[in-house]
C-alpha cells in the first residue's frame, strides 16, 4: 500500500496506515492540493523606546512581497521561557478612549513593526522578542 | 554529503552540513512524518461591515473538509497594504454619545462544522473605522 506519491502534480503523502491513492484530505499527512506558509524569514530584535507607551523595532525586508505577510512573535525572558499571549485593554473615559495592544505587529509589504507595551498593563514585558515571518502568497 | 532521499515513502532532506542518512529530527528540514502542520486553508476573509460605530457582523467561510476541530488563526487587515496583530494600538479624543476618534477592532471565530467557520467581526468604542476584513489561516492539530 503505497503511502506517498510523487508525480507531475507533486508531493503527496498519506498519514501512516492509508494508501495515498485512497485516502481523504482528513488522512494525509501533506498534500499538492492544500498550501503552504512558508517562513520566509526569522530573527530576533530589541523594541527601544517609540513614545511614552511603547517600544519599537522595525524590520525591513529585503525584498518586498506581494502583500503584507503575516508575522508572529513571542518574547524571550531572559530564563529561556517565552511570551507569546496577546491581550488588549480597551477603555473610555467620558473624554479620551484608548484600544491598547500588550503589543502589535503591523506588518506591510516592505517591513514589519513590532511595538511592545512600555508600562506593562499586567506584567513587565521581556526585551528580547524572536520574530517568525510567513509569507502570505495565497489568497481565495 | 547526501541531503536528500526520495525512496517512497521515505522523503528526507537535511539542513545544509548535516548528512541525510543520520541527521537528527531536528536537523533534518524535511520529514515524511513532520508535515502534519501544514496548512490546509489560507484566505482572506473580508468584513461584512464599513464604518463607525459599535458595529458587528459575521461571515459563514466554506473551507475543505479536512477536520471539526482546526487550529485557528486570524489576523486582522486594514487593507491591501497593512495587517494588524492581535489588534491597532490607537487612542483618541470623543464622548460616549458620538464616538471616540480611535480605532478598536475585533474578531473571533467559531467551528460550526469541518466545512463551515463562522468569522465574527466587531468594532467598539463607538470608534470610527472598521477592518478591511482577516487573514485566516487553518492548521490541523494532528
Amino acid at each position: 500500500m503505497p503511502r506517498a506519491r510523487l508525480s507531475v502534480n507533486g508531493i503527496d503523502i498519506a498519514k501512516p496506515g492509508y494508501d495515498v491513492d485512497t485516502a481523504g484530505l482528513p488522512n494525509m499527512q501533506f498534500s499538492s492540493s492544500l498550501v503552504a506558509a512558508r517562513i520566509a524569514l526569522t530573527g530576533t530584535v530589541t523594541p527601544t523606546s517609540y513614545d511614552g507607551d511603547y517600544n519599537l523595532s522595525t524590520v525591513s525586508f529585503a525584498t518586498s512581497f506581494p502583500k503584507p505577510p503575516i508575522v508572529l512573535v513571542a518574547g524571550i525572558y531572559g530564563d529561556g521561557t517565552s511570551d507569546q499571549t496577546p491581550f488588549l485593554q480597551v477603555g473610555a473615559d467620558g473624554s479620551t478612549a484608548w484600544n491598547r495592544p500588550y503589543y502589535e505587529i503591523r506588518t506591510y509589504t516592505d517591513h514589519f513593526e513590532l511595538y511592545v507595551c512600555k508600562n506593562a498593563l499586567l506584567r513587565v514585558p521581556p526585551s528580547t522578542w524572536r520574530y517568525w515571518v510567513f509569507q502570505n502568497t495565497i489568497e481565495t | 554529503m547526501k541531503r536528500c532521499i526520495i525512496q517512497l515513502p521515505k522523503f528526507r532532506i537535511s539542513r545544509q552540513g548535516y548528512d541525510v542518512e543520520t541527521a537528527a529530527m531536528e536537523n533534518l528540514l524535511f520529514h515524511e512524518s513532520m508535515l502534519f502542520t501544514q496548512p490546509y486553508f489560507f484566505g482572506f476573509v473580508a468584513c461584512p461591515f464599513s464604518g463607525a460605530g459599535n458595529l458587528t457582523g459575521t461571515v459563514s467561510v466554506t473551507v475543505p473538509n479536512v477536520t471539526a476541530d482546526p487550529i485557528v488563526l486570524l489576523f486582522l487587515s486594514g487593507g491591501s497594504t497593512v495587517n494588524v496583530y492581535p489588534g491597532i494600538r490607537s487612542s483618541g479624543g470623543g464622548n460616549d454619545q458620538n464616538g471616540y476618534d480611535v480605532t478598536a477592532w475585533s474578531v473571533r471565530y467559531s467551528v460550526v462544522s469541518a466545512t463551515r467557520i463562522d468569522v465574527t467581526f466587531g468594532t467598539s468604542l463607538n470608534g470610527k473605522t472598521s477592518p478591511a476584513g482577516a487573514y485566516m489561516i487553518l492548521m490541523r492539530k494532528a
